[in-house]
């Protein structure tokens, strides 16, 4: 007996099935290969899965509240608007009442808000685990997307039920909500994949954020109506795909009227293009982020 | 055919130089020193392959995995994998405490990169592998820290890879873990599939690995049989550490060899001679060679016993003995010098003892002993 065989186990059958081949370069060409990225992304939609059930899994099982978060916040927010805006600066946003107002707009923005400032923390949160395994990196802030807009869709279904208590009708025409939200979510998406890829080299993103935040709410037509825009400003303040998309949303739900589709559109290219650039960066630094950290 | 090619591959890093806050604060952009992980390196791994990779801590060896799992970019030079790529750097990477058991297969599997519908196939056989079925349910953070890794490693066993990059995962867990995981690497190259390992214990690479890799100081010093690797990785640790000699005595070798002549073996004689150079003449020393297994663990040691003087100058320690009764395998040489407490020349790792197959046995050790059979005749009346 002479010890164990390691000879390599050559053998090759013509049978064989086809094997991917990857090469791996120091720099990624600049137009990338989207459907190759997207492809990947498609293999590892398991692993999407199973981070956002993970997010969301241990936000409601760690917590005495639970799934009442996702509902609190926006409704606590609101009443500090309502008690600013509505008796100090006297906003009257006739014909809805100025709390479901302000509870309209600050739904979609709050989503924008949970969405960008998670996911600027989470790369670093993952950090460790991103220095031993391989996976599609965009993975990652896009879970904190989807789990800010599952919270969104919780505080969507209580924002109907105060309609319905205060005896709002809900017309056919809310329906628009649901492409207005899918632009929305295409425009936060790529502000969350920049930020978090920016994040992990200036780590500075993380603490201004929330701050820059509060003073962004303003530029959207949050807690005032989209119509108290001074004149000069409107031409710039209407360029953000944001405040359409946000104004949008308010009147399609609370006053049912279906959107301007210009606006609509403007905001699809938009947010489209910048999505793809926002990508397109991301997918650039990826390679980056474990040599930064 | 070729499952993996790196070509002229090298990766370099900017780290920020030390001590530069206050420039910082200043508005500069502080100093970066580059640090070259890896110059040059090239080789390939053909299919159905075992390469082991092993050097020295810094030398390279996780950057390199790195490399060929796609987590950084070379800096110049290219990779290329034919054929899906698993690596495992650490057994239950990604789990989450507050998880069960059963949240944390479906998470860690998805990290690994299978698909959600595989791991729900393959999950009987995780479990049962990991012989978890009652604490299915129950969150990670309740699990012994052996159940933990009985856990992780069962899913990382499942995987369905073309190529398998394994990063120390050898050095996790208690000895029964390590035969598993002997076992399923034996397995895997049976199966056909092409194994990257990169482990401190030699004794493994030597036995698993068909091919062995030396990486020192980001570049590739030798390639070719594990024996051969092994053996100029320790001759090049040994003599890198005789530079750095204070102290009023300094080990200059090791060996190991048998009375008789033929390889060091089970059941054969053992002389090991250990050269010294004293500074001074020193009295009452004690001197010491520990035999280490390759997981960390002391095996034995040869031990001088109390009051042994070493004269002036070059000299020798032997150490004989009339059997050896180690198993087969690779030991670490610890040597130690020491005088009523006092340690004079402490050397780390600094040999290596082979120990072929003579007397085959089963077990930890040989004993020593001789058999002799007795027959008591029973009387038929006839």
């Amino acid at each position: 007996m002479n010890g164990i065989v390691k000879e390599p186990y050559v053998y090759s059958s013509p049978g064989e099935p086809h094997r991917p081949r990857k090469v791996i370069r120091p720099v990624r060409p600049l137009f990338g290969s989207v459907p190759d990225d997207l492809s990947l992304l498609a293999r590892y939609f398991g692993l999407f899965r199973a981070m956002t059930a993970t997010r969301l899994k241990l936000r409601y099982r760690q917590s005495l509240l639970g799934w009442l978060w996702a509902v609190l916040q926006p409704l606590a927010l609101m009443l500090v608007y309502v008690a600013v805006f509505s008796r100090v600066a006297g906003y009257d946003a006739a014909p809805s009442p100025y709390p479901l107002f302000v509870m309209a707009g600050l739904l979609p923005w709050s989503f924008c808000s949970t969405a960008t400032t998670t996911a600027a923390g989470g790369m670093l949160s993952y950090q460790t685990l991103m220095a031993k395994v391989y996976f599609p990196r965009e993975i990652v802030p896009l879970s904190y997307v989807a789990a800010a807009l599952f919270d969104f869709l919780i505080a969507f279904v209580l924002l109907l039920a105060m309609m319905l208590f205060c005896g709002l009708p809900l017309s056919p025409q809310a329906i628009f909500a649901a492409p207005i939200m899918a632009i929305f979510t295409v425009i936060i998406t790529a502000l969350c994949l920049l930020l978090s890829a920016m994040q992990v080299r200036i780590r500075d993103i993380n603490i201004v954020l929330p701050l820059v935040l509060q003073v962004l709410m303003f530029t959207t037509p949050v807690v005032y109506p989209g119509t108290a825009v001074p004149e000069g400003f409107r031409a710039v303040y209407w360029a953000n795909p944001l405040a359409i998309l946000i104004d949008d949303f308010r009147l399609a739900v609370l006053d049912g009227a279906a959107p301007n589709a210009g606006g609509l559109l403007y905001c699809a290219f938009a947010g489209g293009a910048f999505f793809l650039l926002a990508y397109g960066a991301f997918k650039r630094l990826e390679a980056k982020i474990v040599d930064e950290m | 055919m070729i499952d993996v090619q790196v070509r002229n591959v090298s990766k370099c890093f900017n780290v920020p130089a030390h001590g530069d806050t206050s420039r910082r604060l200043f508005g500069f952009l502080p100093r970066r020193q580059t640090f070259w992980a890896l110059r040059d390196v090239s080789f390939e791994i053909r299919r159905g392959e075992t390469l082991g990779i092993v050097g020295p801590n810094g030398s390279g060896k996780t950057t390199l995995i790195r490399l060929l799992s796609g987590i950084t970019a070379p800096t110049t030079g290219e990779i290329e994998i034919n054929g899906r790529l698993a690596s495992l750097v650490e057994v239950g990477a990604g789990f989450q405490p507050d998880l069960t058991g059963r949240e944390n297969i479906f998470l860690n599997g998805a990290i690994l990169g299978m698909r959600y519908r595989e791991i729900a196939r393959k999950l009987p056989a995780i479990v049962d592998f990991a012989e978890i079925n009652e604490f299915l349910d129950v969150p990670v953070k309740r699990y012994s820290s052996g159940m933990f890794v009985r856990l992780g490693f069962a899913i990382a066993a499942h995987l369905s890879a073309d190529i398998l990059l394994l990063d120390e995962v050898l050095a996790v867990g208690d000895v029964a873990f390590q035969a598993r995981c002997f076992e399923r690497i034996e397995a895997l190259r049976r199966e056909g599939k092409t194994v990257l390992l990169v482990s401190h214990d030699l004794a493994a690479v030597e036995r698993v690995c068909s091919r062995a890799l030396l990486l020192s100081a980001g570049r590739i010093m030798l390639e070719g049989d594990p024996s051969e690797v092994i053996g100029a990785y320790h001759a090049a640790s040994f003599a890198r550490s005789t530079e750095e000699a204070l102290g009023p005595v300094v080990t200059r070798g090791l060996t190991f060899d048998t009375a008789d002549g033929g390889p060091v073996r089970t059941g054969a004689s053992l002389r090991c001679c250990l050269s010294y150079e004293a500074r001074e003449t020193l009295v009452d020393v004690v001197v010491r060679v520990s035999l280490i297994w390759p997981s960390g663990y002391l095996c034995t040691e040869l031990s001088s016993g109390q009051g042994l003087r070493l004269e002036r100058g070059l000299g020798e320690v032997e150490f004989d003995c009339s059997m050896l009764t180690m198993q087969r395998g690779i030991y670490s040489a610890d040597v130690c010098i020491e005088r009523r407490g006092d340690i004079l020349e402490r050397r780390p790792r600094c040999g290596l003892l082979r120990v072929g197959a003579g007397r085959i046995v089963q077990g930890d050790f040989y004993l020593a002993h001789s058999t002799r059979v007795r027959s008591f005749s029973l009387e038929v009346s006839g």
